[in-house]
């Protein structure tokens, strides 16, 4: 089960990088070995930004024939009120926090799929930039559950309720350029050029902006628009 | 089709519950204890997943803001029940919709509108329930380009980039086109899978206002494991083996 996932430092930004072909499923050891990276190494690490990646898709989401089997081995009825729960579920949820809750950036470089729990951990980050073939959304209700890693509040947040919940509803996947027009992902960029771009706008934010805020991100991106366009 | 008043009519289209208000002459009619009623017996039936207000107002009259306190409490009592509302609701706006029926529509958790209708929103005001509920619709990466249009009176075009729109209606059977959206959004779903969604984010409108992410993310988690637990005990029941995920 070693190296679904790694995480490297290279200068000042982390690489956490999903390394699990062909898509990354995220299986129950993935998600404990996610836990295990996040609680002894990444916060650990002096890095002042992270960048999440798959490589050929970022993630097809959760298995969830392991995930209910967790669910039902967890879950305690009595009648029909729920008593208890999965704590499996809660702790990974919290480690797909920590990434929200930092205050150096954490971004999201999208190629390929990324859908069900892949979304979900790419709304933890900061900032999402999207390969245009990037493949986006919570297809959850197609097949009779619904996102539960935190995906409903976080998309409907980010995007706003009301097309929030037509996306969680319907399950619908979204092409990189229609997750832009609704604001899922931040910049749609050529899928070859996604990891640099993103690894170019955290060098800036962390060279120029020392009172970092994740609720400028967008503002982020324009600088760094901004400045190619000066250096060309 | 079920007539409550002169203007408002009720009526059932396979899993979907139609309440059609038709140029409102007495704006009372949007928040009556009557009206409430009406729907809240409609949605006990357990074929109803989805309800979809139609709001047409092609008169612009002005209404009277100096709200009498029978209709202030009506309001409250309409907000309270789309909070508790398990399934979801769409309102289709044609026309003008600007001070009570922006509110009304405001309430419903997803919004299409014909390309001819004009929507006036007030004057930006912080802590007011309009531009708070405006926050939750458009969310965070659209609410600063909505509040371009506070004070305004905003075509639907320029609106529809903000995500307080899902759709605009472009043909002259728009009902039909939102029929259409709706069956997208709730074919093949049971009424419990439907609930459970709109239970979590039914959660988000109850506490975004407190930032408490745990909480709502606490209720999200809760639903996902009742609805496995539920589709497991149904599919074993009936079948012998669980649901395939």
């Amino acid at each position: 089960m070693d190296n679904i996932i790694l995480f490297e430092e290279r200068g000042q930004i982390g690489h956490l990088i999903l390394n699990d072909p062909p898509a990354n499923k995220m299986t129950k050891d993935f998600f404990v070995e996610f836990h295990s990276l996040v609680r002894e190494k990444i916060i650990k690490s002096s890095v002042k930004g992270i960048i999440i990646y798959g490589n050929r898709h970022y993630s097809s989401g959760a298995d969830f024939g392991q995930i209910r089997d967790i669910v039902m081995a967890s879950t305690t009825v009595d009648n029909d009120e729920i008593i208890s729960y999965s704590s499996f579920l809660i702790t990974t949820r919290n480690s797909l926090n920590f990434f929200s809750s930092l205050s150096i950036p954490v971004v999201s470089a999208i190629r390929g799929f990324c859908i069900g729990s892949g979304l979900e951990l790419a709304l933890y980050s900061h900032i999402r930039i999207c390969g245009t073939n990037g493949m986006i959304g919570l297809p959850e209700s197609t097949f009779g559950y619904l996102p539960g890693l935190g995906g409903t509040y976080k998309l409907a947040s980010l995007i706003g309720y009301g097309k929030g919940s037509e996306l969680i509803l319907s399950g619908e996947i979204l092409t990189a350029e229609d997750a832009y027009k609704y604001g899922i992902v931040d910049k749609v960029i050529h899928k070859n050029h996604v990891i640099t771009y993103a690894e170019q706008l955290l060098n800036l934010i962390i060279k120029n902006e020392p009172n970092y805020s994740k609720k400028d991100a967008l503002s982020y991106i324009t600088k760094y628009e901004n400045s190619i366009i000066l250096d060309s | 089709m079920n007539q409550i008043s002169n203007n408002l009519f009720i009526e059932q289209k396979n899993n979907i519950c139609i309440v059609r208000f038709n140029n409102l002459e007495n704006v009372e009619d949007l928040f009556s204890k009557k009206t409430i009623q009406e729907i809240e017996n409609l949605c006990k039936d357990q074929n109803i997943i989805l309800l979809l207000f139609i709001l047409e107002n092609k008169k612009d009259i002005p209404i009277n803001n100096q709200l009498s306190e029978n209709l202030i409490e009506q309001k409250e009592s309409l907000k309270n029940f789309f909070y508790k509302m398990t399934i979801p609701s769409v309102v289709l706006i044609d026309g003008i919709c600007k001070d009570i029926y922006l509110e009304f529509a405001l309430l419903c958790d997803m919004r299409l509108c014909s390309s001819s209708s004009k929507i006036v929103f007030p004057e930006y005001k912080s802590n007011n329930f309009i531009d708070e509920r405006l926050f939750t619709l458009c969310g965070q990466r659209k609410f600063e380009l909505m509040k371009k249009y506070f004070g305004k009176d905003t075509s639907i075009t320029d609106l529809s980039e903000t995500n307080f729109i899902n759709l605009v209606l472009n043909s002259e059977n728009y009902l039909n086109e939102a029929l259409e959206f709706c069956n997208k959004i709730i074919i093949n779903r049971t009424r419990l899978r439907v609930e459970t969604i709109t239970k979590c984010l039914n959660a988000y409108k109850d506490y975004y206002n407190y930032s408490n992410d745990i909480i709502m993310m606490e209720e999200e988690v809760k639903q996902f494991c009742w609805l496995v637990y539920k589709d497991f005990h149904k599919n074993s029941n009936q079948d012998g083996e669980v649901l395939n995920g």
